[in-house]
């Protein structure tokens, strides 16, 4: 079976900067994987390698089968869920008209966004705007997103922060999921402590390099 | 996957409510406008005539310069980590373009109805006497000027000088909008029942800038998505 | 560019361009003065020919960034870019010489009512935004990607420029020189024409030369180290 995710000597650097040293990776489907490394590392720019939003600039891999910066990745892009370290919610709208707008834009019935606000322990906060919500809130509104969702590859950018322990359970939760429908999960943090148990294997990126 | 039009109308609608719930258009560019409209008359003085002929002239030129301004407000594209979720939501970026000058057309309209009744009272410019003409050339103007700012706000994502910069680009290419705009209103004051082929060439033009503005909206969307990053 | 980093080729194309360019200004200041604008109109031998640079340059720029879009080599960028900054400067000559000459000979420095006057202006600032849009890109990619747009849009401008006089009668003249004829003294077409040719070179020649300092630009910006780690791991953190 091929694996969901496969990267080759992949590398990101900008005119001034190097990001990402050349990394080769491979994930396969049914598994889930961390990523641990110190500010800075990279991480957060691997996962956006990951979620097909930034072209490498040397290397080559493919993300769900989609070579990546080939216009090949529009076609996927929809089966990649990412929660990244600033929630995705447009301050002005409620948590319920923020996850309702991606899931009419991703073709997915806006029913499914009370169930999953529910879920996640903001039912009762569903008509109340992102900006009057803490930043837990907005934590796991965007985890709610997730479930409604309910990607083939989930990528998750420091998920514990601000988050309580009875919101962690959410997270490995979603882990689940991903992973027993056959899909991937990717996990980066800056503790190994927050990973949870599901995880199968678990990496080191330090200064760009991946180990 | 959905459909390129539904996409469309989702982002249009989303850009609405976000605009309508933090009153950009009508809480922060129009009331500029205004005071545009009423500073330039007293700045006139009290030649009455020369006010009225200034009144039209007066209101395509604030539309222009304020209402470009409308597209620069848009949370789907300024807000990072919003801007990856749509592109993550399978958002053809063709669908983005246009349903971002969708929304920017429908405020655009808006502000311009607001700022007609305004430059009316305040100027008493010549009486139309061709509305049809005068409506047409209206609607053109807006669909060409929201989708230029719209191209022009696309180009400069991500820039640090956005602000400075954009204005720069979208007056320039506007200015066909506001040279054919004019000349249409002029026309449609005098007796233009004796000129209409006139009015039409000029309409004729306001078509041409705005299908330029959608073609390139259009193809450069996908090559514009690229260099996000 | 120190002279023996020249290659011959070049000193060749800048040597000739010398020589047609004196022949030229020579040619502009012998002929005889005009009947009505009098030696006024010798300033046309600067402004019609940075007039058609211009429209030359931009015509190269939109033609680089097609280029780009389709084969994405910065050889073509580096071509638009350079061609729409002589270009620039070349309209700016335009606009000036015209101002010089238009207040003497019209009275006014700039007439907004005249067509070819309010679009060559226009063009100028989409141009400029164009220079700005390149400056302030995050990344030489990204400056190209979107650069090749507005070059390839802006483009329309040029003969909307050339034809705003045919288009539009107002202050400014139609073509002098035209496919059934000219409608000045053949001395004068001579000297225009020379002149034009200087100028041709002399977009060349400028253009070779921004092209060859933008490639060593570019290695340059390539052979900085890179910047590697920004950040040093407190000890302990990088235990696996």
């Amino acid at each position: 079976m091929e694996p969901l995710v496969s990267l080759r000597n992949v590398a990101l650097s900008t005119p001034s900067y190097s990001i990402l040293q050349p990394i080769t990776l491979t994930i396969e489907a049914g598994s889930a994987i961390a990523i641990i490394g110190p500010n800075g590392a990279g991480k957060s720019t691997l996962l956006r390698v990951l979620a097909t939003l930034a072209p490498p600039t040397e290397g080559e891999g493919e993300v769900l089968g989609a070579r990546l910066g080939s216009r090949e990745v529009l076609e996927v892009r929809h089966r990649v869920g990412l929660a990244g370290h600033v929630p995705a919610l447009a301050s002005r709208l409620t948590l319920r008209e923020n996850l309702a707008f991606y899931a009419r834009l991703s073709g997915i019935s806006a029913d499914r966004v009370e169930p999953a606000l529910e879920a996640v322990g903001l039912a009762s906060a569903r008509e109340r705007r992102a900006a009057d919500c803490s930043a837990g809130m907005r934590k796991r509104a965007d985890l709610a997103r997730l479930l409604v969702d309910d990607p083939e590859l989930l990528l998750l950018d420091e998920p514990t922060d601000t988050l309580d322990r009875s919101a962690r359970v959410i997270i490995d939760q979603l882990i689940q999921r991903s992973v027993n429908k056959g899909g991937a999960a990717v996990v980066v943090s800056h503790d190994r402590v927050n990973l949870g148990e599901n995880i199968h294997r678990t990496y080191t990126l330090e200064n760009g390099t991946l180990a | 996957m959905t459909g390129f039009w539904l996409q469309a109308r989702v982002l249009a609608r989303n850009e609405l409510l976000v605009d309508r719930r933090g009153g950009e258009t009508f809480g922060l560019v129009l009331p500029f406008a205004v005071a545009a409209l009423i500073m330039i008359p007293l700045a006139v003085g009290i030649d009455q005539p020369m006010i009225s002929r200034l009144g039209l002239p007066a209101f395509w030129v604030v539309t222009l310069l304020f209402g470009m301004q409308i597209a620069w407000h848009q949370t789907t594209s300024t807000d990072r980590a919003v801007r990856d979720q749509v592109r993550l939501s399978g958002l053809d970026p063709a669908a983005g373009f246009v349903g971002r000058a969708m929304a920017n057309l429908t405020l655009l309209v808006g502000f311009m109805s607001a700022s007609l009744v305004l430059t009316l009272l305040l100027y008493s410019p010549a009486t139309i006497e061709n509305w049809p003409g005068f409506t047409a050339a209206l609607v053109l103007f807006a669909i060409g000027l929201s989708v230029i700012s719209t191209l022009i706000a696309d180009l400069t994502l991500g820039l640090s000088v956005r602000a400075g910069l954009a204005p720069l680009l979208v007056a320039p290419l506007a200015l066909p909008l506001l040279f054919a705009g004019s000349r249409v209103a002029e026309l449609s004051s005098e007796a233009a029942i004796s000129r209409p082929g006139g009015i039409l060439a000029w309409l004729l033009v306001l078509v041409l800038v705005d299908l330029i503005g959608v073609i390139a909206g259009v193809l450069s969307a996908r090559p514009l998505e690229e260099t996000l990053g | 560019m120190k002279p023996d980093h020249v290659p011959m080729k070049l000193k060749l194309l800048y040597a000739v361009t010398a020589l047609v360019v004196i022949s030229g200004a020579v040619l502009a200041v012998s002929t005889p003065p005009e009947a009505v604008q009098r030696t006024y109109a010798r300033i046309l031998h600067l402004h019609v020919p940075s007039a058609w640079l211009a429209f030359l340059a931009f015509g190269v720029t939109a033609l680089g960034s097609v280029m780009w879009r389709l084969r994405r080599r910065f050889v073509w960028d580096r071509l638009a870019a350079s061609s729409a900054e002589i270009g620039v400067l070349f309209t700016g000559l335009a606009i000036a010489t015209g101002a010089i000459w238009g207040r003497p000979v019209w009275g006014v420095f700039f007439d907004w009512g005249d067509a070819r006057m309010a679009s060559t202006a226009v063009m100028f600032l989409v141009y400029l935004g164009y220079l700005a849009l390149r400056r302030y890109s995050p990344s030489p990619e990204v400056a190209a990607d979107r650069a090749s747009i507005l070059g390839i849009v802006a483009v329309i401008q040029v003969p909307l420029v050339y034809f705003s006089v045919n288009l539009f009668r107002t202050l400014h003249q139609t073509q002098s020189i035209r496919p059934d004829g000219s409608t000045m003294d053949p001395s004068m077409v001579a000297a225009l024409l020379v002149n034009l040719a200087a100028f041709t070179l002399l977009y060349v020649s400028f253009l070779a030369a921004r092209m060859i300092i933008a490639r060593e630009e570019a290695r340059l910006v390539a052979a900085l180290p890179v910047a590697g780690a920004a950040v040093i791991s407190p000890p302990g953190l990088s235990d696996a």
